[in-house]
């Protein structure tokens, strides 16, 4: 039985990483070396580092999308080290939230079947309730006049808006973000960045940014800097509960 | 010094980008040959199997012919009368020399159904025109031997095959009795003893006119006269010859057999061809898929300066290895497909035409290298069109994602506009009329339809995507509609497998459509012509149309209490025009009171024969008619014993019984310009109320039980029409088979594309919370979708189709009218068995979509 948001909150970390070793098998080169890690309910993290530190490696792992060699990984207060497929994809499902550097929209979509689209393979709610909470959503990325275009007809900025309303339509606990704001430029990487963090403060979700720009650590409560694989420096120079105006 | 470097920079890219493309897509490349190799094979396989049983039966009749080099025959009767030879004396004064020749068929007395060619011959003066050597075991005894009666001389194969040896005795029936004969001889293996695949036995003419009926009657005499005086002898024959006799050089039967099997031979080679036309659909669609997905290094390609010829050389140089090892394999597979097609064509060919069974397959060297280029060439052909796409782009455009879907997107609004004129000029050809009996404009009329319908493709599937949107997210909710909208977001690649599948599936519905229509057409006719209730006739009549039935058997059943009428019938081939056709010879009175002949005009059957009886005229089969360009009322000229004959047509009548049809006479027209009173079949009217099987039994008793006659009711006659023409049909329905595989092979093939295209979408799909049974559960419904669609096109056309091979392609091949019937339990069962197959060969493709490692996915991007 899954927690809920509260109970987690008060019970125990989000995500505990306790010694996490993971080693792509086909180029033998060691992404992640003895990885221990704790984050609580609610924080926004950025994980920085220059390309190939693990960053993005670790996302996945914590996104359950990729498997670890060593350690143990607790995701709200599950452990799921060896955890099945199925199992997994039904954790994403429910409580995970992604979000792209190349917004990794599905172009034969429109922008509002984008959105639609984790509630649609969930397969949960009825017709209405996905059609409302899809307007919400896209109401608060400010793209409802956008909802029936394709997602070619729109520029990188709107894009990973739509991105980042898909991954909140399902009010996931924990929202992964790698590298969201790679292939915005500032204005629209501030604007992405500025829209994440607040909306994930606002709906205490947990959200962790792999990032290699400074610009996109000032948003964090805590930037965990990376370097081959390990954490090099953690600096909690944030609070954890601030907003952003 | 340039010529080396482009040769540099090809290999270098060829290397690059064609060998490592193909070897990182080991199972696509393995379809795509796969579908060249069903193709070519299958096309091999029918042409082989055509070329085998024509040049058997021709070998034979040159076997046969031996050193002969000119020879006389009846024109349009059976056999002629032997004082012929009387009149021929001087030819001797040209060096030159001639002997009479009996050639008939036999059947062996243990069961076995394949008919024996009898050569009866002048045995003391024919080793010159026919040069034969005595097997060391087979030596005749007594030299003498040859003159005695019913003393056979057998070929080796036969003898070997029926472990026959000097003093065996053989039983035989021939015509209507069983009869023995005594083996005297056997020939070397070598020649002669080949002809007829080794069913062949000579024995001494005048044994031959005992046994065969025919005392004081020849079928032909062989010639040989010095090759300067052939044409002096030819001419003077032609002009002494009596009437209804012609003088022709031996080649003219191999011309002759060509005739006769040639709209069956060419309509079986472009049947045959779709599984080719299939197959070219199939590697454009992988040719395009394969560039379509290199798009944007070609782009890159060109922006860094590689020319237009270059990137046209790798492309075309990739469809050119895979038409060679498909092409490679098809030629070995086709041989072998062959041994098998040709049980099915040599069948038929026998049945229908020469009677001469056919075993083993003859490689010609020409044909395969035939099929090899013509694999070879396709696939290129097939290639042209995205390779020249490939090449004409400008590298900004062939770098931008998806720049070519959104070309065809476009298309998609003029292409309907190409098909509209395809269709005007498919309408065009199907009026055009055949050219020298073949229906080429009927068949560019059928292949124009199918390009018409493939170009219409992305706009049918537009459009039709966007209704099945919603149903299917009702059926599947999200995986439903994202199958769809995948399909819809490859429009360029789903077209071309829709369209691929939509070709075969067309072709096969036409041709069920056509031999539904066909077998029920021919059930009609069946249950409306034959109307006597016993029929006899010698066994295996079906095999040989010239064996006969003595008229004595007609006089002794005459009056067997319960028969109200008895129809003598005598039927042989003929040459007419020049082209092979077939006299009949009923009693026209029994007719005019029993037939229920359909005349084309709607005449009674009863009208049309009293005034033929009294015109002295004649009726034809439709068939003959169309061939001939005739109508009701015109008259036909037959070259007789008696000299011409001229009479008028006073009908013309539906008939299935054979292609090059019938001029059908009564007894009384007959007897007064033609000699000889056998019989090819006897049909008998019972009294009302009369059991057949009484009468039935009681002829069988009346006859001595005779072995050599076949008696049979007018069910079992029926049925036996039937079968025949479902033996006739079923090799046609196993090309149809294989052109379905290489269809479903391209479905499978676009399957692969469309999961390897959709890697980075299944990758999102995967970081959203799919599992692994949805991914597989979107791609086995993209398989369905697939299917459906192309069975939707595929039934539409295939209508169309069947319009063209019923009216246009039979007509102007045959001149059959055949009545519209569809086979709907056919057409449903081919269907689901199309959804279900479409369905099964995306499991593979779905496995690899399920396994599909999301971060890998992204990561490619």
């Amino acid at each position: 039985m899954p927690l809920t948001k509260t109970e987690t909150a008060l019970s125990q970390p989000i995500i505990q990483l306790i010694e996490v070793s993971k080693t792509y098998s086909t180029h033998g080169v060691q992404a992640l070396n003895e990885i221990s890690l704790t984050i609580e309910p609610g924080e926004v993290v950025a994980f920085m580092g220059e390309s190939g530190c693990g960053k993005s490696t670790l996302l996945n792992i914590m996104g359950g999308i990729d498997r670890i060699d060593t350690g143990t990984i607790r995701l709200l207060g599950q452990e799921i080290t060896h955890s099945t497929d199925a199992q997994l994809t039904e954790l994403r499902r429910e409580k995970l939230g992604f979000v792209f550097q190349f917004f990794n929209l599905l172009s034969t979509l429109t922008v509002a079947e984008n959105v639609a689209l984790p509630l649609e393979l969930a397969g949960r709610d009825s017709a209405e309730t996905v059609f409302k909470k899809v307007a919400t959503l896209l109401s608060q990325v400010d793209l409802s006049e956008r909802a029936h275009f394709y997602p070619a007809q729109l520029s990188g900025g709107q894009m990973q808006r739509v991105a980042i309303a898909r991954a909140l339509v399902h009010e996931p606990q924990i929202v992964l973000a790698d590298e969201p704001t790679g292939n915005l430029d500032s204005k629209n990487g501030q604007r992405i960045l500025k829209l994440l963090t607040n909306y994930c403060h606002k709906h205490q979700q947990t959200l962790l940014i792999a990032t290699h720009s400074r610009a996109a650590a000032h948003y964090a409560d805590r930037v965990i800097q990376m370097r081959d694989g390990r954490i090099e420096s953690i600096d909690p120079s944030n609070t954890p509960t601030g907003t952003f105006a | 010094m340039n010529g080396h470097r482009h040769h540099h920079v090809l290999g270098f890219l060829t290397r690059a980008f064609i060998v490592r493309n193909l070897m990182q897509n080991k199972l696509r490349l393995l379809l795509t040959i796969l579908g060249i190799m069903l193709g070519v094979a299958i096309l091999l396989a029918i042409n082989l199997a055509n070329h085998t049983s024509l040049e058997r039966f021709k070998q034979s009749l040159d076997l046969v012919a031996g050193q002969t080099n000119l020879e006389i025959s009846p024109v349009a009767a059976y056999d002629m009368d032997e004082t012929l030879l009387f009149t021929l004396p001087w030819v001797w004064e040209k060096q030159g020399h001639f002997t009479p020749v009996i050639v008939q068929t036999a059947v062996p007395a243990d069961g076995s159904r394949h008919l024996i060619y009898v050569l009866g011959v002048d045995m003391l003066a024919d080793f010159r025109y026919r040069p034969f050597e005595w097997e060391t075991t087979g030596q005749p005894g007594d030299p003498l031997d040859i003159l005695k009666r019913n003393r056979v001389y057998v070929g080796h194969s036969f003898a070997k095959q029926n472990q026959l040896k000097i003093g065996n005795t053989l039983n035989l029936l021939i015509h209507d009795r069983q009869q023995s004969f005594e083996v005297a001889g056997i020939l070397a293996e070598k020649g002669l003893s080949a002809a007829y695949d080794g069913n062949f036995i000579m024995m001494d003419i005048a044994t031959a006119q005992t046994v065969f009926h025919m005392p004081g009657r020849i079928n032909r005499v062989d010639l040989i006269v010095p090759t300067e005086q052939r044409a002096q002898v030819q001419q003077r024959l032609k002009k002494e010859l009596p009437p209804g006799l012609q003088v022709t050089v031996p080649e003219r039967q191999g011309q002759q057999a060509e005739k006769m099997l040639k709209a069956f031979q060419l309509n079986l080679m472009a049947l045959s061809f779709i599984a080719l036309l299939v197959a070219m659909f199939l590697i454009y669609n992988t040719m395009s898929i394969s560039i379509i997905r290199r798009r944007t290094d070609i782009g890159t390609l060109r922006a860094l300066g590689t020319a237009r010829w270059q990137i046209m050389a790798l492309f075309l140089s990739e469809a050119l290895v895979q038409g060679i090892a498909g092409s490679l394999l098809g030629c070995g597979f086709g041989v072998f497909l062959a041994t098998q097609a040709i049980k099915g064509v040599s069948s038929t060919v026998e049945i229908l035409y020469t009677g001469m069974a056919v075993s083993g397959v003859e490689i010609s060297g020409p044909i395969l290298l035939q099929a090899f280029l013509l694999g070879v060439g396709l696939t290129v052909l097939s290639a042209l069109p995205p390779v020249l796409e490939a090449a004409s782009v400008s590298p900004a455009e062939a770098t931008r994602r998806g720049s070519f879907e959104s070309k065809v997107q476009n298309l998609s609004a003029i292409l309907p506009v190409i098909s509209l004129i395809l269709w005007g000029l498919a309408y065009w050809a199907a009026q055009q009329p055949s050219v020298d009996g073949f229906p080429i404009y009927g068949h560019t009329a059928s292949l124009l339809t199918v390009l018409g319908v493939a170009l219409v493709m992305p706009w049918f599937l537009k459009y039709t995507l966007r209704l099945l949107k919603r149903p299917m997210k009702g059926l599947f909710g999200a995986e439903g509609r994202l199958a769809v909208e995948n399909l819809q977001g490859a429009l360029a690649r789903t077209s071309v497998a829709v369209a691929s599948l939509m070709v075969a599936i067309a072709m096969t519905v036409s041709l069920a459509v056509m031999i539904g229509s066909f077998r029920t057409t021919v059930k009609a006719w069946v249950q409306q012509s034959i109307q006597a209730d016993i029929w006899i006739e010698p066994l295996w009549r079906k095999l040989n149309a010239k064996r006969r039935i003595n008229p004595e058997v007609s006089k002794k059943i005459r009056s067997i209490e319960g028969i109200a009428y008895v129809d003598n019938f005598l039927e042989f081939p003929i040459e007419y025009n020049g082209q092979p056709a077939n006299i009949a010879v009923g009693e026209f009175d029994v007719f005019a009171k029993k037939g229920n002949l359909q005349f084309l005009d709607g005449e009674a059957t009863r009208d049309v024969m009293n005034r033929a009886l009294k015109e002295d005229a004649v009726i034809v089969t439709e068939t003959f008619a169309y061939h001939h360009h005739l109508k009701k009322g015109d008259t036909v000229t037959l070259e007789t014993p008696q000299g011409p004959l001229t009479r008028p047509i006073a009908g013309i009548y539906y008939d299935y019984a054979s292609e090059h049809g019938y001029i059908v006479m009564p007894w009384t027209l007959y007897r007064q310009h033609y000699e000889g009173n056998l019989l090819s079949g006897i049909a008998i009217y019972l009294e009302k109320g009369v059991q057949p099987e009484t009468v039935r039994a009681e002829i069988s008793q009346r006859l001595d039980n005779q072995t050599g006659l076949n008696i049979v009711t007018q069910q079992g006659l029926r049925q036996e029409v039937i079968r025949i023409f479902d033996q006739t049909f079923a090799i046609t329905y196993a090309l149809h088979v294989i052109s379905i595989t290489v269809a479903l092979l391209g479905i499978m093939n676009a399957l692969f594309a469309l999961v390897l295209e959709s890697r980075r979408d299944f990758g999102i799909l995967k970081y959203l919370g799919a599992t692994v049974q949805q991914i597989r559960r979107i791609v086995l419904i993209e398989a369905g979708l697939l299917g459906f669609l192309g069975n939707l096109a595929g039934l539409a056309v295939g209508f169309a189709l069947s319009f063209l091979l019923i009216n246009v392609i039979n007509r102007q091949s045959f001149g059959w009218t055949i009545q519209f019937h569809w086979p709907l339990d056919f057409l449903v069962q081919t269907f689901a068995l199309i959804m279900i197959t479409a369905i099964i060969s995306g499991l593979f493709p779905a496995h690899l979509a399920g396994k599909t490692l999301a971060p890998n996915a992204l990561r490619d991007e």
